[in-house]
């Protein structure tokens, strides 16, 4: 069960121990009352009212595909890949290598990035190799025809699309991404979303437009670049804007890359980001684990701090961290 | 102009509409609270409201419209909608007592709790009584932008992450931390401002009643009296 951070305990001794009281649900209508039967027809045709009302305000929520997710799940990116200037899509056969290892720790379900290459095939290949939960498809850019095509052939191992990651209004334009998102929709007969950084569905100039255009809210949540250095910061930094968001928008969050890093700066390591993820694991949200595999060329090709090379579960030799022998006890 | 009977059977609709239609809001509304009032070392405005929760995923979410709890999300994967009572009273020192009082059937089955406050001060502290004590809980801020602006608290809001639901105390964080113990050492906690029960309807039913005896008066006025006759 999930604690609380608390400091220390005030010892302040109280008379009388706490009894919550108890209730009974909503608002009831009586029965009994004694109604001619015109009234008894007003109420009915009020109540119909009503409820016509709410089915015109609510029928955009009801069609939405809610997507729910078989825990545990990976975001995916396979070793082998670099994004720098030495641009490298990995083989067909270093993709299976990382996905036999990623379910043989246990994972059932993972979300990609990018749809280019090799890279187009990776839910079809998961699938294969035993991944029985949630796939979501990630097209990295929205106006590329080929990961386009990629995508939309692959719509039978999916269960939903992402499509961009981060790049509302800087790689590519609201309006432009919503014409592709219903179109991918249409075609693929998936639902469809977008990533944009959880801060950005509470608030900001976008938080309607990803509400509106999101057929499940899909927000990355990176505590550690909002300054929660401890597991125990980072994980309550999370759960506020999760459930805030939840509670806000009546919907289902699932997010799309919650992680801690291994090293790269004091205070990261494997032991904290096992401390992390034990306590993530206990609030019950859906998440993916960020990242499948250390992806050195994050910090060293496009100069990042070097916490961007840090985030897997797995070291970019493939070695696993001391969180996958945890997940591996958890998932047996 | 309508007839009398026609009259009446308007009056009634209306006040079974009335009655379907009202929303649980302290003790006016679609639910009565018999539990104790509230009361603290100096009492204000001893608001109180009853907070309808419902499900969305694995959570229970609710917005009390009032006071200082902006927004509640509870953890409870087994309850699918229940209805809190949130109360709150505030003495001279700044401190702020709060009150979640749950059903027993959700009670017992709350693994966590996130509470969002709002709160005039740049930044607040709140204490979660668990057991005999007092538990600090630390402040997660997060911005929200209000989608509805009429019916929703948006704005900087103060989150809490706490273990289930109780007894709270809020406090500004520049308040020193030696008041807050000596105002929360003489809180009695006394357990008539968290017992009590939720009975449905039971206002309404009165006001269905009396607006009843209302058209009745109307109707037998309108027979006797052939002035009052219209129609």
């Amino acid at each position: 069960m999930y604690e609380p951070r608390g400091g220390a305990i005030l010892p302040i001794a109280l008379g009388e121990a706490w009894s919550a009281a108890e209730g009974a649900r909503g608002t009831g209508v009586p029965t009994s009352l004694r109604l001619t039967s015109k009234a008894a027809v007003l109420v009915v045709c009020l109540a119909l009212l009503t409820a016509g009302c709410g089915c015109l305000l609510e029928g955009r929520a009801a069609s939405r595909a809610e997507l729910s997710l078989l825990a545990p799940a990976i975001a995916y990116a396979p070793r082998a890949f670099s994004a720098d200037s030495r641009w490298y899509l990995p083989t067909q056969a270093e993709i299976s290598a990382d996905l036999r290892q990623l379910n043989a720790s246990g994972f059932r379900s993972l979300v990609t990035y990018g749809a280019s290459g090799s890279l187009g095939a990776v839910p079809e290949m998961a699938r294969k190799l035993g991944f029985d939960g949630t796939i979501v498809m990630g097209i990295w850019n929205p106006s590329s025809s080929e990961e386009w095509n990629n995508a939309i052939a692959q719509a039978d191992f999916v269960d939903g699309y992402c499509l961009g990651n981060e790049g509302l209004a800087i790689r590519y334009k609201p309006r432009s991404l919503a014409i592709r998102m219903n179109q991918l929709r249409r075609i693929s007969g998936r639902p469809v979303t977008t990533t944009e950084p959880i801060d950005s569905y509470l608030s900001g100039p976008h938080v309607t437009w990803l509400r509106n255009n999101s057929d499940w809210l899909f927000p990355l949540a990176h505590p550690v670049w909002a300054g929660r250095t401890s597991p125990v910061e980072a994980v309550d930094w999370l759960l506020a804007r999760h459930d805030l968001l939840v509670a806000s928008t009546r919907r289902p969050v699932m997010i799309k890359e919650a992680g801690f890093p291994s090293d790269g700066d004091a205070g990261y390591n494997q032991h904290t980001q096992l401390a992390f993820f034990d306590r993530l694991v206990k609030t019950g949200l859906s998440y993916f684990h960020f990242e499948a595999y250390d992806q050195p060329w994050k910090h060293n090709g496009l100069g990042n701090t070097e916490i961007e090379a840090h985030w897997g579960l797995y070291e970019s030799n493939g070695r696993p961290k001391l969180i996958v022998s945890w997940l591996n006890r958890r998932t047996q | 102009m309508i007839g009398t009977r026609k009259r009446l059977i308007v009056l009634l609709g209306s006040a079974l509409a009335l009655l379907a239609a009202s929303i649980a809001s302290g003790s006016i509304g679609g639910g009565f609270n018999t539990g104790g009032p509230v009361s603290s070392v100096v009492p204000t405005d001893g608001g109180r409201e009853l907070v309808a929760v419902e499900r969305v995923g694995r959570l229970l979410v609710g917005g009390p419209t009032r006071g200082s709890i902006r927004w509640l999300a509870i953890e409870a994967p087994e309850v699918d909608a229940a209805t809190l009572i949130v109360r709150e009273s505030a003495d001279d020192a700044d401190l702020s007592l709060l009150w979640v009082t749950a059903p027993e059937g959700l009670r017992d089955k709350v693994l966590r709790a996130t509470l969002y406050v709002s709160h005039p001060a740049g930044h607040s502290i709140l204490f979660e009584r668990v057991g005999d004590g007092w538990i600090r809980r630390e402040a997660q801020p997060v911005e929200l932008v209000a989608m509805k602006p009429d019916t929703e608290i948006g704005g900087k809001l103060f989150a809490f992450s706490v273990s289930g639901l109780g007894q709270y105390a809020l406090a500004d964080s520049d308040v020193p931390i030696e008041n807050v113990v000596a105002v929360l050492a003489s809180e009695p906690g006394a357990p008539s401002r968290t017992q009590g029960a939720i009975v449905n309807g039971l206002l309404p039913w009165a006001a269905s009643i009396a607006l009843l005896a209302v058209a009745w008066l109307l109707s037998n006025g309108a027979h006797r009296f052939p002035a009052w006759r219209v129609g």
